[in-house]
């Protein structure tokens, strides 16, 4: 440790040491159950910087983001804010230390303007609990920061990013001091992700210390000042970013068992088969009444990957559960492997040969409080009996090779769902539909919060699916992903799609696209 | 002054709950106790009338017995429904019609010994079945609120027995009273010394299979998938049509068939309110049933617990001479007192003073 020091003070003449030290935490411990989720974790976080927390799926990240947010107890181990030592029982406790945590997901009621979401946190203010005086002092915040938050509009017309930026103007108006962002990039286009960040780096200077959890390397790098290194609930590394390199810090997140060659080889060439997915002219309704996806015919064929981009909220989730058979189609036709399955149950489509890999995996992918086995079996799980009864037993093998052969971390067959980190999840939720030997899969954000080696592994079998001669429809908000994956990409714009590439298009045209901007 | 704040606890431990659901059930007993208090009951006369008694004393464990049979076998199927995530409380309806099955099975069939008797009891069985078809096919197709519907059915079933009795069953030879025939003796169940040992033979029997649909069958599977997340089990291929009519099912059966036993083996005949086959245990039946925390098991002491309570509330009535309403007051404080206690499983209160 003195070392480091040191080290640090001879490169940055003392001027990063200096700062005053805003958090600091000293031998932080923390058990569910029988499993480790901290161990002797020390983290200080300086004033006016962006510290990143780095680390893989069940790094324990989250698990320190919600003990210092108070939502989680720590078994052992102390919390220092501002050098005064705070105990920490709840959010509210949290908040009134100036401590906010910005989650994974906004917590923003959809009906109510921005201003009357705004206005609900704030009882205590008095001052500031009218709308009014609300959008307001948005306005002026908004100003200050480069935000552009209309407070007048219903948040259901907001895109996720700025539901984001919602989120944040709520920590601004509590006065935040320390403000902790959990992975707040992952639904992000590039470019609404450098408008973050440009963001952060305005709060920063303006007095604010930044806590950002990620698990992108590159992130890491773009944006932080500070990165500490978590790695099955212990911090490996804890450095300015300048002292890193990247291999170095891919090395240190995914440790010295895990390095993962990048095995995908999406040049190999697969005979392209007859249409497993046919949609045609489409159209489906979103939850309240509107029209999301507005004739959309899209033709999967077997041993392809067909990927859909798009900004989140043009239709991707309806598209999607509609060729589930989750969500009513109110026109056109859906077919798969031929098979006329239009407003059919899912269990038709199943048995047409359709997998369905959900964005919504704790709601429509997995049972949380059934077991491991019981989950990977949730389909075919009639295939596991004799003479009516269940014979989960008989599964026991079914899923100890699922485990292996997707990597899933768990205790055991036995372990409940719940208890997996969400990279886990997904991937047991892939295992299990790559099992039934579907003829077409639809996907939707797969690789969404997934660490570099889970997302290396999702990629290797989706690229497998295709070179065994199923169809992939791939919808996902990352470009990147569809660029690398598909063999034709398709950009969806409200509700239409809008423009059409093949492998090698210019990702300019389809960055474009996604924008609405279409080149006649 | 002082202020309460409510909070959200994140962690909670099973032996947490086991405390809570305990401390919670005592409470509902001595809220009722406090409240025969108010009335002017002697508090120990209570206590001993309403617990000890009906679990040590032979009388009145028969009694007890008795009781604890019909709760426990609707109990069983009351289970299977709410671990589906269907909150039926029509078991009571469903028990008078199954009843009302019997009584026109032993009424109008003419057959030998023990067949009779095996008849009977289907025909009862099928008579509750069917009083659970309407708010089963309205919840399975239209996702119609069960809550109202199964009560709804339970008026109805009330109705049709009050029909039979003062219209076209009514005995010429009971004096007046709204009350049928004996039925004949044929299909009579008998009980050994006021012991209804072959009703309770039947329930351990009921206990057994409904641990092996719970636990080992595939159906069990889908009605524990459908409860815990009917999303991602719906979303899985598993019908959600089939999971509730045949969970619907079960529970109507058991609930036919407990009317028919009670029928055959203590009542032998139909009649109205106090007098009435039901006595209000396919309502009791739901208390039972989140007692055993919806193990098919814990079924067992959760109905002779309740079977013990109802005797003794019937008891306490009859002494201090109070109305029909006592039982249902205790039922309805046990099952808010488990209610509340869910409440304090997921929350936590703060209370400051200034």
């Amino acid at each position: 440790m003195c070392v480091v020091v040191n080290k640090t003070s001879f490169l940055y003449g003392n001027s990063i040491l200096d700062k005053e030290v805003v958090l600091s935490v000293n031998g932080l411990s923390k058990r569910f159950g029988n499993v480790v989720a901290l161990r002797n974790v020390d983290l200080v976080l300086r004033s006016n910087e962006i510290h990143v927390l780095l680390g893989e799926n069940g790094a324990g990240k989250t698990t320190l983001a919600n003990i210092i947010y108070g939502i989680y107890r720590p078994d052992s181990g102390t919390i220092k804010f501002f050098g005064k030592e705070v105990n920490i029982r709840s959010p509210k406790d949290a908040i009134s230390y100036g401590i906010v945590l910005v989650q994974q997901h906004p917590m923003l009621i959809e009906r109510m303007t921005v201003a009357e979401n705004l206005a609900l946190g704030f009882k205590e203010l008095g001052i500031l609990s009218s709308p009014k005086t609300i959008s307001r002092v948005v306005r002026e915040v908004n100003e200050k920061y480069g935000i552009s938050v209309d407070p007048e509009v219903l948040v259901s017309s907001l895109s996720f990013s700025e539901k984001q930026q919602v989120e944040l103007i709520r920590a601004l108006l509590l006065n935040v001091k320390l403000l902790i962002l959990d992975e707040p990039t992952t639904m992000l286009t590039s470019y609404e992700r450098r408008k973050l960040f440009s963001i952060l780096k305005k709060l920063v200077s303006d007095g604010k210390s930044i806590l950002l959890i990620t698990h992108k390397v590159l992130e890491a790098l773009e944006v932080s000042d500070w990165i500490t290194v978590l790695r099955r609930g212990e911090v490996v590394s804890s450095r300015p970013k300048d002292m890193y390199s990247v291999d170095e810090l891919v090395k240190l997140v995914v440790g010295d068992d895990g390095l993962v060659s990048n095995v995908v080889s999406p040049s190999k060439s697969v005979e392209v088969g007859g249409n497993v997915l046919e949609v045609k002219d489409l159209i489906v309704l979103n939850d309240v009444g509107g029209i999301a996806v507005n004739r959309v015919s899209i033709n999967v064929r077997g041993g392809e990957i067909v990927g859909i981009a798009g900004v989140t909220g043009n239709g991707q989730k309806e598209l999607s559960e509609a060729i589930a058979g989750l969500r009513r189609v109110r026109d056109g036709r859906i077919l798969i492997n031929g098979v006329d399955v239009t407003n059919k149950g899912p269990s038709s489509r199943f048995r047409a040969g359709l997998a369905y890999i959900p964005e919504e995996r704790l709601k429509y992918g997995v049972v949380g409080d059934m077991s491991v086995i019981e989950n990977l079996i949730l389909k075919d799980y009639y295939m596991f009996s004799r003479f009516t009864l269940l014979r989960l037993s008989d599964a026991v093998r079914v899923a100890e090779e699922c485990i292996k052969t997707f990597n899933i971390v768990t205790r055991g067959p036995s372990e409940k769902v719940k208890a997996l980190s969400g990279g886990n999840i997904q991937k047991l939720i892939i295992a299990r539909e790559l099992r039934l030997n579907p003829k077409v899969v639809v996907v939707h954000n797969p690789t969404l919060g997934l660490d570099l080696r889970s997302t290396s592994i999702v990629h290797e079998q989706l690229l497998n699916i295709k070179y065994s001669g199923s169809g992939v429809l791939l919808i996902s908000e990352d470009l990147d992903e569809v660029i690398k994956l598909s063999d034709r990409v398709l950009v969806m714009y409200r509700g239409t799609i809008v423009y059409e590439g093949v492998r090698g298009c210019s990702r300019e045209a389809l960055e474009k696209a996604m924008l609405g901007i279409v080149d006649v | 002054m002082f202020k309460v704040k409510v909070l959200r606890r994140y962690e909670v431990s099973s032996r947490f709950k086991l405390v809570t659901y305990l401390t919670s059930f005592i409470v509902g007993v001595s809220l009722f106790i406090l409240f025969e208090v108010l009335l002017g009951a002697n508090p120990y006369e209570v206590v001993d009338r309403l617990f000890v008694r009906p679990l040590t004393s032979y009388d009145d464990l028969r009694v007890s017995i008795r009781y604890a049979v019909p709760i426990g076998i609707i109990a069983s199927g009351l289970l299977i429904v709410y671990r589906t995530g269907i909150y039926s409380i029509g078991a009571e309806g469903q028990m008078a019609v199954g009843a009302v099955f019997t009584a026109w099975a032993a009424y109008t069939l003419s057959l030998g010994s023990p067949t009779s008797v095996v008849v009977a009891l289907l025909v009862g069985v099928l008579g509750g079945i069917i009083w659970g078809l309407l708010p089963a096919t309205l919840k399975a197709l239209l996702n119609v609120n069960e809550v109202l519907t199964t009560l709804m059915m339970n008026f109805i079933a009330y109705s049709l027995v009050d029909y039979l009795i003062y219209g076209p069953w009514r005995s010429p030879k009971s004096y007046g009273f709204p009350l049928t025939e004996p039925i004949p003796t044929v299909f009579t169940i008998p009980t050994y010394d006021g012991v209804p040992v072959i009703n309770f033979l039947i329930f351990t029997l009921v206990v057994f299979l409904t641990y092996v649909v719970t636990k080992m069958s595939k159906l069990g599977f889908q009605i524990r998938a459908y409860g815990l997340n009917p999303s991602a089990a719906y979303a899985s291929g598993m019908s959600f049509f089939k999971v509730v009519l045949l969970s619907f099912m079960i529970s109507g059966a058991l609930a036919g068939l407990a009317g028919a036993l009670q029928l055959l083996s203590i009542h032998h005949r139909l009649g109205p309110k106090s007098w009435s086959v039901t006595e209000g245990l396919g309502y009791t039946a739901i208390v039972a049933a989140w007692i055993s925390r919806l193990e098919p098991l814990a079924v067992i002491p959760a109905s002779l617990l309740m079977g013990a309570l109802v005797n003794g509330g019937l008891a306490i009535k009859a002494v201090l001479g109070q109305s029909e309403g006592v039982v249902n007051l205790m039922n309805g404080m046990i099952l808010l007192s488990i209610v509340a206690a869910e409440f304090f499983i997921n929350y936590r209160l703060v209370i400051r003073f200034r």
